[in-house]
């Protein structure tokens, strides 16, 4: 059986090298009874074309933003959540008790899933330094579109963002058609925004997660020893790719500090002003997406101020 | 598009309706298309803040408009086409082979038609958002209804073909 | 096989090549036992496209103009501003159409847009019919080079993200396309003057009083592109809305300051100008479909795998390259060549001490050109659509712009200096 594998990230860049090692491994342990076929770059679309062609049939499966699912499992969202966790470690440390519930809920839905690789954390990037949310207010900040969070931090922080395609971000950010971005610092080196940013305000938006997932009707039709092996081995494979993205942000980071790119602070009364939006933000999307209890007390375990669970 | 034939079937004050409905249709999707890009340009600049529903409905409408024209360049047969060995063929035997060819498209865009009314279908049971609360099933409704049509519109030019000019000179 | 011979019988039948696009997508898929269904996800990712915006846009623009009086305008400026130069017109036709490809990518909208006012232009001023047909046509690709271009951008992006020793900066390569992109510019500006030298158009004399009367003429139309570039560079607008500023520009002026448009022509032309999009848009949407069939089969990255087969030195590398890329470009959009096959072919040229940028470069000066080569290169059957030739007609017209910016490709490929000197320079 091949199995068919989309994915947004291009050729040649670690995840996909980790990936295709794995699939070597996985094709050699089930003696060339499960091979694997990669389709990276985007090629086959974004995370819902690579959804819809999971449904009928043309792909098995994909690694994909972990948001992707929302619509049949909203949990997925849980780690998107804004200011959930207060430092990539405390994230890891999370996540050893999340991960495997929020796999299980995946499952229930219909797809296997083999863990999560993160993307670190975005934060407000920008030409002119952001010291507090008045600053904020008078930037043009660029937001993603179909980004849920995003637009509800913007609506309580009471500024309208602009949304741009991301092939209009870079030259929008020369010409000062905008002057402010969200990203992750690796996302702010991989799509080269860096050259043009001055600052990065130092208060972690949201955490970013991607996960391979594997069509269930699919996966079952392997032996159940083939359907160990590749568990096995893509788990490992994405415990690889998650630690090496931890490594990777952290470098990210230095090397926009290299670059000459400030790291500033929020004084302690806009922080506390920031944190009551992320509250906000949290509590409308508890309403909106009907979480699984258990799994958003889990998530929040170390963030004693976080809203109440409700529907 | 001045050269449709006289015909009964295309007179039929039914399908001069339909024409100008048709006609109608671009005009409004491409007024509309031009009237929120501007919108856009102007609300950021004046009032400096951005709509994020305009991008995606642009992008919408692209689509519809896109599509719409097709619909509409059926009516004459003005579709892309590698026209080379037309003139070779007496207008007997053109008419003919006019005929499969239509025949050929029909069964075409019938099969895309079933295929996306499908696919419509399955976004609507899944439920997927295009944009703002606006379900993609409805967004993409264009593609199986637009492919339906132009089957249609081959129907009526294989009762009464559209003359198309052979030795082709600047038609404006 | 016999899909492929029936198919091909009923392309020379005449059938239209949206339906022969979208059977042979069909038939791939099934082929592989894939759900049809395909063939609309596929469509419906036009959504998924935001350069495509400009197409519906620039064209009802250019419909616009061409409707108006702004070509006999424009023949009557540069024939008294470049009149005493041999080819003025077509110099400024190539220039115009480098800077709109730079900003729309070379989706087709130069052709149908430019084409409306730079086709009449040309022919009024005495310019053969093949000969401006042949340089719209090849110019619909032009300015790939130029930045803002999205291609550039994309090409960064991809070749950042690899791992290279070297950087591939996005500044850099705007600035390594530059003079490979005047070469291009330069190589043609000097066969239209050859040709219009041969043709016997007409040239007259600096005359300042003429140019002051054609400058007054046109002084409505004549700060359009510089809104556009200053709009774009002033931070006002993006690139990709730049159509839209066209549209209320060309507009307001036609209609309401100049009236030589009613406000009831418009529905008429916003028609005649959609049908035209909708011709060229759904052949680009079941392209989608036949060009997903392509990467779900791997097969470019099968081709370049038999092709590497026998490279065994710098130089068979690159001539192989130009020869498959050129390929790629008939098949293929530049998007969905750069996210296939850089990945593939970058890591080999690097191997050969190619250069990242200047790698970039070439690739896209390749495309560039496999855009019009015969027999299927998607402008071809554009410009064929738009001014209602045969395609046969489009092959002779294209054929010595495409020998031409051949030679350009060659210089481009094997004198790196040339890419990368004026990088050297600024750094
Ligand atoms: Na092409
Ligand atoms: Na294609």
């Amino acid at each position: 059986k091949t199995i068919k594998i989309a994915t947004l990230s291009p050729e040649g860049t670690f995840w996909m090298k980790h990936m295709r090692v794995g699939a070597k491994e996985i094709k050699e342990k089930t003696q060339g009874r499960v091979k694997f076929k990669f389709y990276p770059g985007g090629v086959m679309g974004n995370d819902e074309n690579v959804l819809r062609k999971i449904r009928i049939g043309q792909l098995h499966g994909g690694a994909v933003t972990a948001g992707t699912l929302s619509q049949s499992t909203p949990d997925v969202t849980l780690y998107g959540l804004p200011y959930l966790f207060a430092n990539l470690d405390d994230a890891a440390e999370i996540r050893k008790t999340t991960d495997p519930m929020l796999s299980k809920e995946i499952e229930k839905n219909g797809f296997v899933n083999f863990g999560f690789a993160q993307g670190g954390f975005t934060y407000l990037m920008s030409k002119k330094p952001i010291r507090s949310l008045d600053d904020l207010r008078q930037r043009k900040s660029w937001i993603p579109e179909k980004s849920e969070v995003g637009l509800s931090v913007y609506h309580y922080v009471g500024v309208a963002p602009i949304s741009l395609p991301l092939s209009d971000v870079l030259t929008g950010l020369q010409t000062g058609l905008i002057d402010t971005v969200t990203t992750s610092p690796i996302g702010a080196l991989a799509l080269q925004w860096h050259t043009h940013i001055g600052y990065v305000t130092d208060q972690p938006l949201n955490y970013l997660a991607a996960m391979l997932i594997i069509d269930k009707k699919v996966f079952n039709k392997l032996s159940e020893t083939d359907q160990a092996t590749v568990r096995e081995v893509m788990e490992k494979v994405y415990r690889k790719i998650d630690q090496q993205n931890k490594v990777d942000n952290i470098a990210a980071r230095e090397a926009l500090i290299n670059q000459g790119v400030k790291f500033i602070k929020l004084s302690e009364k806009d922080k506390v002003e920031w944190e009551r939006i992320d509250d906000s933000v949290i509590n409308d999307m508890l309403k909106k997406y009907k979480y699984n209890k258990a799994l958003y007390e889990a998530v929040t375990a170390n963030k004693r101020d976080a809203p109440k669970y409700h529907h | 598009m001045s050269h449709v034939r006289i015909m009964s079937i295309k007179n039929s004050k039914f399908i001069k309706l339909i024409n100008r409905f048709e006609d109608g249709l671009l005009v409004v999707i491409l007024s509309s298309m031009i009237i929120f890009a501007v919108y856009q340009i102007i609300s950021r600049n004046l009032f400096g803040e951005g709509i994020v529903w305009i991008d995606p409905l642009l992008r919408t409408l692209v689509l519809w408009v896109g599509l719409s024209g097709a619909v509409v360049a059926t009516r004459t047969d003005n579709h892309i086409r590698i026209d080379i060995f037309a003139k070779y063929f007496p207008p007997h035997i053109l008419k003919h082979i006019q005929r499969i060819v239509y025949l050929f498209t029909i069964s075409v865009c019938l099969l895309i038609a079933w295929h996306a009314a499908r696919f419509v279908y399955s976004e609507y049971e899944y439920g997927t958002i295009a944009f703002s609360g606006i379900p993609a099933w409805v967004t993409a409704s264009i593609i199986p209804i637009s492919f339906s049509l132009i089957a249609i519109r081959y129907v009526l030019l294989l009762i009464s073909p559209y003359q198309r000019k052979i030795s082709m000179d600047d038609d404006k | 096989m016999a899909a492929a011979i029936v198919l091909t019988l009923l392309v020379i039948l005449g059938a239209p090549l949206f339906a022969i696009i979208a059977t042979s997508a069909l038939i791939g898929f099934s082929g592989e036992d894939i759900d049809l269904s395909v063939i609309a996800i596929e469509i419906y990712r036009i959504v998924d496209t935001p350069v495509l915006l400009a197409i519906p846009l620039f064209t009802f623009a250019g419909y616009v103009l061409g409707e108006s009086k702004a070509s006999e305008r424009l023949v009557r400026l540069t024939d008294a501003l470049l009149g005493w130069m041999p080819g003025g017109l077509a110099v400024v036709s190539l220039f115009a159409c480098a800077f709109f490809t730079a900003l729309t990518g070379a989706s087709g909208a130069t052709i149908i847009a430019l084409g409306a006012i730079l086709y009449p232009a040309m022919k009024q001023a005495g310019y053969r019919e093949r000969f401006n047909l042949g340089l719209i046509t090849s110019s619909g690709s032009l300015g790939l080079l130029f930045p803002p271009s999205i291609a550039l951008i994309l090409y960064g992006v991809i070749a950042q993200q690899m791992d290279l020793d070297q950087p591939v900066a996005i500044d850099d390569l705007f600035l390594a396309g530059l003079l490979p992109g005047m070469l291009m510019l330069a190589l043609l500006i000097a066969w239209s003057m050859y040709k219009a030298v041969g043709d016997k158009i007409p040239t007259t004399a600096f005359d300042a009083k003429k140019l002051a009367s054609a400058l007054r003429e046109s002084i409505w139309e004549m700060p359009l592109p510089v809104i556009l570039i200053g709009g774009i560079y002033g931070g006002y607008f993006a690139v990709s809305e730049a159509a839209a500023v066209a549209v209320m520009y060309v507009l307001i002026v036609d209609v309401l300051i100049l009236r030589e448009i009613k406000i009831k022509q418009l529905p008429v032309i916003m028609r005649d100008s959609m049908v035209l999009v909708g011709g060229v848009l759904i052949i680009l949407a079941v392209s989608l479909a036949s060009t997903n069939y392509l990467i779900d089969a791997e097969v470019p990255t099968k081709l370049f795998n038999f092709i590497r087969e026998h490279v065994d030195s710098k130089l068979t590398f690159l001539m192989l390259l130009n020869i498959f890329l050129l390929l790629l470009g008939m098949m293929l959009d530049v998007f969905s060549a750069l996210v296939i096959i850089v990945p593939l072919t970058l890591p080999i040229a690097v191997g050969y001490g190619i250069h990242p940028v200047h790698f970039g470069i070439i690739f896209l000066a390749n495309m560039q050109i496999g855009y019009f080569t015969p027999p299927v290169g998607m402008n071809l059957f554009i410009a064929s659509y738009r001014f209602n030739k045969p395609i046969t007609e489009l092959y002779y017209a294209t054929i010595p712009f495409m020998l031409i910016l051949f030679v350009a490709v060659l210089i481009i490929t094997y004198w790196p200096a040339l890419t990368m000197s004026l990088i050297d320079l600024h750094n």
